[in-house]
């Protein structure tokens, strides 16, 4: 049984279709890329599978690990393992980062019968996860990303998933405004969480994070669709070509 | 209604001798809003303290004297304006003389079809259907006192018709000059604008007193905005400081409307300029900015109030002033957003500054918020000038009192920076300089003795 | 730091919405109903007064018949009757217990169940390695227990039931009694200076810093009973002093009043931290019962360089209306206002603060977070004065309101009034909602609804609670989950 099914799914907003008939298989241990113009879909593909409200789906159905994706809350299906990195991490003024953290992990654990960490034990288990991404515990004190540069609030969002150890980790435009150095390391921190089981869904206009988190298969957006699909040269191609002629085609 | 004979309703008699001969007089709906006038102010009285609109401003010089209503325009000519590029700018004239439109000083050639510029005289005595609609619908009287009062004499003054689709191509000029004569004297001039739809115009007011007696100023404008009208509105306030200036303006605003309104006040023993917009259409923009300069014993209040009913509309409010000598500034503002207005924004602020040790200021920037999906905002400030400032201008050479005059003047460009009528931001700006050579400066040299 | 997450977890785990609505079965001893001379006599007389207290009280329930309800604050409420009501009710245990082990043990039950500790050794509910706290418990009109009076004695603190110091200390009781709230200062107050009945008095000496935390339990338990309580608390020079107040009431149908006169005195260099957590019945989801809480409370920082802190964390009561304030008469004195209100359902508060700057170089700050939910409606009043001769005041406010949902309305009223060019005053602000990609994100991380609102919020409040002494926090954070419970969804 593969990790994530999405069969012939369509879905708008406000009433404008976005995602028009996408088709999407990820197993256990894949990386798969979804790549494609501004507008062609990509970050709805996101917020559809982690259920933000205002995204509507109209058709078709997506199955995680078996189960119904689509009948359950966004929270819900949070601690049932579906992650997404922010390509614009949100901030919340006054609730430091440990907190937050703490919150989130405790809900998924209670969600999977574990006994909630107190905050001692916490706070070792964070920063055993946080000493690879170069998190310091100044930034775990300060609030949620309030007052962070593009960098840190990148390498917050890896450390939340180091934390919460999903089944599927959803990366939106994680490389952008991020410079080589900043990329490397939150790369790094992707990798290291490459297992057998865990599925990987990057999402990306440019081909620039896909030298540092090799995918196994590359597909290309367009107006809603995938529209070709290919193993890791695909986005090689892509770099060269352009997107100008996917944008034909699905026209 | 009690009887208007006490010290507490003070010239409610006047009102009610007169209104027999009052324009209009004998049509019904106008003696009924000159009654409601009448009645609203003689149950409410003159303001108070405990009254939360005039908590800082005392009108007990009003009980105190006797005005009588003056008895028609006397025969002045046109005096010289204190702005040269608003005088010089090409517009069409009114000009209203103790509260009674003067025809003979009027320049309103070519005026576009479908615009009516007249006086609400002769209108109420020859087309009163026209003015129903609108005239007294857009003010409120029950916590007005003031305009009630307005009302209650409501006789004369300008009213403006502008037909829809109309962009008019110069400023509609008003200039309201009160001249008292030795004895106490009052006026009560009521002006009415009417903006059809997606109409444009500019509305600038000059207010100013000639030598005289002491004088009460008492006016009423309301504003009707349809929908996707435009309106900017600049008013000079320069009455004598033997005057006591009260303007009540209300502006009724439909949808994609926009209202900008710069006050500036200099004048008057008492100013006040009380500015109520209702915002009723979705979709309209707000905006009302004022520079305020007092000093000797001078109060200058500014009051507003925007209510927000309507979503999805914007309103901006930023109040600055400089108040010297024995003076006291007022600003009270509030923003009332209803229910059903999701996605206002709102934003005001109010910065003074003291430059006497005597000087007051009293602020109330007030939010009443009912809808959730909003932003409002207010900021106020109080204090003397940045001393830190100070210090970096005398640093580089900058003589004492002209470092204090810049930063003086930047504090206020702020505010002034925004009016879009270029001729009127320089009359504002040099009006600013010299009353900061008159007043500042002699100030800052009694300090240095 | 993990205190607020903590917070979260309980919220869940406490099923009721107001866990403290318990009534105690005890014994209670009433003066009869109604308001008269006698009745002023009277109580008087239970507490074994003086003649010149007598006099006191007399001459302000004189004054309070000439006066009239005010009307001007925005919360309205049924007319109050005043005869209807009880002025004294105590437990029938007779004296006030000399000992612990004497107290009713259904009294020291009931503050068991409450998380109070009576009993010398323990801690407040809950929390590990917490300091040493003592504590005044005023159960309706008496207080019922003081503890750690003997170890702060030996610094000279007198920390005792204002009953217990009319008596033993009439000299300080005299001296400061109605010389910051004045008997004939407000309508509540002046009928609180006539009928007070319990409330604490704290005294610290010259130069003493009090090792512990000093608090006092309000617990209104009686029906149709109004709780007068009056507290006193003077901070001698170079003194420091931190005070803390709870409130809880049984949930019942009817109105109950509870108004409060607190003053406080600073002589120079001391500093009072006052911190309130208030939590009185706030009535049900449709408005039917609650407290009513008029309280007066007052602070004169007569001394230069003294500092008067007030906290509260503002959570029960059917309305709320107070404006803890401070009279910066001293150079230098400083005067803070931090405050959390949370209004659901059909809760009204209009509270706020008053910072009257008299002296030089005054300093005060207000941060104010205003919390509205269902129905509810909250207003912040302030007023900031600088007088003419405070050269060099400073006052900064803030004041940030939170709508959460669209039944509810907050209200923001300043005044800043300013006759001193040298002074800056500063005000700042804003309404907003959650935004609903706060919301989303921590939807996102696997929490519900109530609990990342709860987060959302505590963080919205941080600035406020984080000025509470630690075991104050860790409830207040408590209580700003639960109150809001129900309020999304």
């Amino acid at each position: 049984m593969a990790l994530l099914e999405i069969r012939n799914l369509h879905a708008t907003v406000d009433d404008k279709p976005i995602i028009n008939g996408l088709d999407l298989t990820i197993g256990g241990g894949e990386v798969h890329a979804i790549m494609g113009p501004n507008g062609s879909g990509k970050s709805t593909l996101s917020y559809v599978l982690s259920g933000r409200a205002g995204y509507e789906v109209t058709e078709g159905e997506v199955l995680f690990d078996g189960k119904n994706l689509l009948e359950m809350e966004a929270d819900e299906r949070a601690r049932e393992g579906v992650f997404l990195a922010f390509q614009y991490p949100v901030e919340i003024p006054g609730v430091t980062g440990i907190t937050f953290l703490r919150t989130a992990v405790n809900a998924v654990r209670q969600h999977h019968g574990e006994a909630p960490f107190d905050a001692m034990d916490f706070v070792k288990f964070v920063r055993e996860k946080a000493a690879g991404l170069n998190v310091s515990d100044d930034m775990l004190k300060r609030a949620v990303n309030t007052g962070f540069s593009g960098g840190e609030k990148k390498r917050m969002e890896i450390l939340q998933m180091a934390a919460l150890d999903p089944k599927l980790a959803i990366l939106d435009e994680t490389d952008s405004g991020l410079d080589i150095d900043a990329l490397k390391v939150v790369a790094d921190g992707v990798n290291a969480m490459r297992t057998k089981e865990r599925g990987l869904l990057v999402i990306t206009h440019y081909q620039r994070l896909l030298d540092y988190i090799v995918p196994d298969h590359v597909h290309v957006l367009a107006k809603g669709r995938i529209v070709k699909s290919g193993g890791k040269e695909l986005a090689l191609e892509l770099e060269e070509s352009g997107y100008a002629e996917f944008l034909e085609d699905a026209a | 209604m009690p009887d208007g004979s006490g010290h507490m309703q003070p010239y409610l008699d006047q009102a009610l001798e007169g209104s027999g001969s009052f324009a209009g007089a004998g049509t019904d709906w106008v003696d009924a809003l000159r009654r409601d006038g009448a009645h609203a102010y003689g149950l409410h009285g003159l303001p108070k303290r405990r009254d939360e609109y005039w908590r800082y401003t005392n009108l007990n010089a009003l009980a105190d004297e006797q005005f009588r209503l003056s008895d028609g325009a006397p025969a002045i000519g046109l005096p010289s304006l204190p702005h040269k590029l608003v005088a010089e700018l090409a517009t069409y004239r009114v000009v209203v003389v103790n509260g009674r439109l003067r025809p003979d000083l009027c320049a309103l050639g070519e005026l576009p079809d479908d615009v009516l510029v007249s006086g609400l005289e002769d209108m109420l005595t020859a087309a009163p259907a026209r003015l129903e609609p609108y005239l007294g619908k857009i003010i409120r009287l029950n916590d007005m006192p003031m305009a009630a009062l307005n009302t209650a004499f409501l006789n004369d003054g300008m009213v403006m018709f502008v037909g829809d689709g109309i962009v008019l191509d110069k400023p509609v000029h008003l200039i309201s000059i009160t001249a008292p004569g030795a004895d106490a004297m009052m006026v009560q001039p009521r002006h009415l604008v009417v903006m059809g739809k997606d109409t444009t115009a500019t509305l600038i007011e000059t207010h100013i007193t000639t030598e005289g007696g002491s004088s009460f100023n008492n006016i009423v404008s309301e504003l009707h905005l349809d929908e996707g009208a435009n309106l900017n509105h600049f008013v000079f306030q320069e009455e004598s400081k033997t005057t006591v200036h009260l303007s009540g303006t209300a502006v009724a605003m439909a949808a994609k409307t926009t209202y900008d309104s710069f006050v500036l006040q200099s004048g008057a023993a008492i100013g006040r300029s009380e500015i109520r917009a209702y915002m009723n259409g979705p979709g309209s923009d707000c905006r009302l900015d004022g520079v305020y300069l007092a000093t000797d014993k001078q109060v200058v209040d500014n009051t507003t109030f925007v209510e927000h009913a309507a979503p999805e509309c914007r309103s901006r409010q930023v109040y600055k002033g400089v108040l010297d000598g024995q003076s006291r500034g007022v600003f009270q503002g509030k923003v009332h957003v209803m229910r059903d207005a999701q996605k206002t924004d709102g934003h005001q602020l109010s910065r003074a500054l003291l430059l006497s040790p005597r000087a007051e200021i009293d602020a109330r920037p007030e939010l009443e918020i009912y809808a959730d999906d909003v932003k409002c905002s207010h900021g106020a400030t109080a204090g003397e000038l940045d001393e830190d400032l100070m210090f970096y201008l005398l640093s580089r050479g900058i003589p004492r009192e002209q470092a204090r005059r810049m930063l003086i003047e930047a504090f206020l460009s702020e505010a002034i920076a925004e009016i879009p009528l270029e001729q009127v931001a320089e009359d504002f700006t040099t009006h600013v300089r010299q009353w900061l050579v008159d007043n500042v400066d002699a100030h800052a040299g009694q300090d240095a003795t | 730091m993990a205190a607020d997450a903590e917070a979260v977890e309980q919220v869940k785990s406490i099923g009721e919405q107001y866990k403290y609505g318990f009534v105690t079965d005890i014994e209670i001893e009433f003066a009869p109903k109604g308001l008269n001379e006698d009745i002023v006599r009277l109580i008087s007389e239970k507490k074994e007064e003086p003649e010149w207290m007598l006099e006191w009280r007399l001459k302000a329930y004189r004054h309070w018949l000439t006066m009239e309800e005010p009307k001007w604050q925005k919360p309205q409420y049924p007319a109050i009757d005043y005869q209807d009501s009880y002025y004294y009710a105590a437990p029938k245990s007779g004296d006030k217990p000399k000992s612990l082990d004497e107290v009713d043990p259904k009294l020291l039950e009931t503050y068991e169940k409450l998380g109070i500790p009576l009993r010398e050794q323990e801690v407040l509910a809950g929390v590990e390695g917490a300091p040493m706290v003592a504590v005044d418990a005023v159960f309706d009109s008496v207080s019922v227990a003081t503890t750690y009076k003997k170890k702060l004695e030996e610094q000279g603190i007198i920390f005792c039931s204002i009953s217990e110091a009319v008596r033993e200390h009439p000299e300080l009781v005299k001296q400061y009694l109605g010389s910051v709230v004045p008997y004939s200062d407000n309508y509540f107050a002046t009928l609180n200076s006539a009928v007070f009945t319990d409330g604490s008095f704290v005294y610290i000496p010259k130069g003493t810093r009090c090792p512990m935390e000093l608090s006092t339990y309000f617990r209104i338990n009686a029906e149709n009973t109004g709780q007068f309580e009056r507290t006193l608390i003077i901070a001698d020079e170079g003194s420091y002093v931190s005070y803390l107040e709870g409130c809880t009431a049984p949930q019942r149908d009817e109105n109950q009043l509870h108004a409060a006169v607190v003053e406080l005195v600073t002589l120079d260099d001391a500093e009072i931290k006052y911190s309130t957590v208030q939590n009185w019945y706030p009535g049900d989801e449709n408005g039917k019962g609650g407290i009513y809480n008029f309280v007066t409370k007052r602070a004169a920082c007569r001394g230069k360089n003294s500092k008067v802190s007030w906290t509260q964390v503002e959570t029960g009561s059917a309305i709320t209306w107070k404006y803890p304030s401070c009279i910066l008469q001293g150079d230098n004195s400083v005067g803070e206002f931090y405050s959390v209100a949370i209004t659901n359902n059909a809760q009204l508060a209009d509270t706020g603060t008053k910072m009257i700057h008299i002296g030089k170089n005054t300093r005060s700050r207000i941060i104010s977070k205003g919390i509205s939910a269902g129905n509810a409606d909250q207003t912040y009043r302030g007023l900031v004065r600088i007088q003419r001769g405070a050269s060099g005041a400073r006052n900064y406010t803030q004041c940030d309101s939170l709508l959460i949902g669209d039944k509810c309305g907050a209200h923001t009223v300043p005044y800043i009034e300013s006759q001193n060019p040298s002074a800056q005053v500063e005000h700042e602000a804003t309404t907003s909602s959650i935004g609903d990609d706060q919301l989303f994100y921590c939807l996102q991380r696997g929490m519900d609804e109530e609990e990342a609102v709860a987060l959302i919020v505590n963080g919205f409040c941080k600035e406020v609670l984080q000025t509470l002494p630690m075991e104050f926090a860790v409830e207040a954070q408590k209580l700003v989950g639960i109150s809001l419970e129900g309020s999304v969804g």
